[in-house]
């Protein structure tokens, strides 16, 4: 084959890569430009996650972590739009089953079903779970006994969890400051503004100190934004 | 020393198969990209990095023992370079030896290669050095020993093709037995219980060799338990691997 018969053989060959990508682009474009059908991802948070765990063949950590991802994506679409969480719950449960000892989800999940997502009893059933399953750590029930005394308002319960948070390893320090309160039934207001103060100070996560200024803001503390406190 | 000219020539053939580079690149770039999804994940960098990445050592180191273990006995074979390495004072479980020994010790590189890589990774986020990481990935690597001496066990006695299809069966067997040991206990039949209980102690639990949540979530380790799973590990290995030797010895080479 002679040189040129080659460099004619090349060019048509480039001609037509280029005839095949200017068509992939236009129908690429058309079809963007079209109704599409959108599935709707959010009602697969209720499929329970014991019937995909199979599927990952001792990678349920990962699993956990795709989820947990799922569900900051989730939150935050919704506190941009309807500010209403029905599948944060059982997405919730989704990330545990996976990984049990995954306590910031406990934590974190609680804390925006309670306080932004108005799902109290929810928040309730997730931390005990995390009680439950983790006996040794301070921060279930914690976040329970704060739950029971800044919500439902029930200080028996509230004592109850603080009380037995008081008693693990790793607790803050104001844990049995609380404790003392609550026994002596006194300083409801401050009590409930130390609490808020100190999960502002206790996070680095913006969405909880978001929870956290808005609620001292009810019990009429004004926190500024750009400097905390 | 024979077994040892085997291990040297099983390295050197296995670091020359362009595959182990693709999947090592491909790990290394999966690790290294956990850190954009972890920093999504509000405060949960380390851990995502972590569970990240000890699964893409996991999961690729599998497939390394997988592709290239099955044809390890099967390519001598073919290429009927064993015809040669037999006429020679060898015995066929020292052959069967030096291969294993061979690939495991291109596991070991591989896995040091993309565990430094983690261990470096997951100092920067977690401000501190992540020695148990360490613990996680020797068991790891107990797992990639035994899928290679089951990726051995039948590359003995069957064609590459077989051994990948039989080999990956096992692997996810021996992730879901104990489910499947769950299941029967739960709705099985007491002839079908018995029947999956036979194969829940014949087919190898991976499960044994998986301490990475205990390990990223900083819980207590029952060392007792560690060093039953370790055993475990050594001990399935040890006996896939005299199963190679004795298929192979008896297998007719003609």
């Amino acid at each position: 084959m002679s040189y040129l018969t080659k460099m004619k053989m090349r060019c048509s060959l480039f001609f037509l890569l280029s005839l095949c990508l200017i068509g992939v682009w236009m129908v690429e474009w058309d079809l963007d430009r079209k109704p599409k059908f959108q599935p709707d991802e959010e009602s697969s948070y209720w499929i329970p996650a014991e019937w995909f765990r199979p599927f990952l063949v001792g990678y349920e950590l990962i699993g956990a972590d795709f989820l947990w991802l799922q569900t900051i994506q989730y939150v935050g679409r919704h506190l941009l739009t309807d500010r209403k969480f029905p599948s944060l719950y059982p997405q919730l449960l989704r990330v545990v089953t996976l990984d049990p000892y995954f306590v910031d989800v406990y934590r974190l999940g609680g804390l925006f079903l309670a306080y932004t997502g108005n799902q109290v009893d929810e928040a309730v059933s997730l931390w005990k779970k995390g009680a439950d399953l983790h006996p040794d750590r301070w921060e279930p029930p914690h976040d329970l006994g704060i739950l029971y005394y800044l919500l439902k308002k029930d200080y028996p319960q509230a004592l109850y969890w603080l009380e037995k948070a008081n008693g693990l390893p790793g607790r803050p320090e104001y844990v049995s400051r609380f404790v003392a309160r609550l026994l002596a039934s006194t300083g409801q207001k401050e009590t409930a503004i130390e609490m808020w103060i100190k999960i502002y100070d206790q996070t680095d996560v913006s969405w909880v100190k978001d929870i956290a200024r808005r609620e001292l803001a009810k019990l009429g503390v004004h926190l500024r934004r750009e400097e905390g406190r | 020393m024979k077994v040892l000219a085997i291990v040297l020539n099983t390295f050197k053939e296995a670091v020359r198969d362009k595959i182990l580079y693709a999947i090592l690149i491909f790990a290394l770039f999966l690790i290294g990209g956990s850190v954009v999804l972890a920093a999504l994940s509000i405060g949960q960098e380390a851990k995502i990095i972590q569970d990240l990445g000890l699964s893409c050592i996991s999961l690729f180191g599998t497939l390394i023992a997988i592709f290239l273990g099955i044809g390890l006995v099967y390519k001598e074979i073919e290429k009927r370079t064993l015809y040669i390495l037999i006429s020679k004072p060898i015995y066929r479980g020292q052959f069967i030896l030096g291969k294993y020994f061979g690939l495991s010790l291109v596991l070991l590189i591989n896995l040091a290669v993309m565990g430094t890589g983690l261990f470096l990774l997951s100092r920067v986020y977690l401000g501190k050095w992540p020695w148990l990481q360490i613990l996680a990935l020797a068991f790891i690597y107990l797992e990639l020993l035994v899928i290679t001496g089951i990726a051995i066990l039948f590359s003995s006695f069957t064609t590459p093709t077989l051994s990948a299809i039989f080999t990956l069966s096992i692997f996810f067997i021996g992730h879901l037995s104990p489910d499947l040991k769950l299941f029967a206990a739960r709705f099985g039949r007491p002839s079908s219980r018995f029947f999956i209980d036979f194969l829940y102690y014949l087919l190898p639990n991976f499960r044994h060799f998986h301490w990475e949540s205990s390990i990223v979530h900083g819980r207590p380790l029952d060392h007792a338990i560690l060093i039953q799973s370790a055993s475990y590990g050594l001990l399935y290995g040890a006996s896939l691997l005299l199963s190679a030797i004795l298929i192979f010895a008896r297998r007719d080479l003609k």
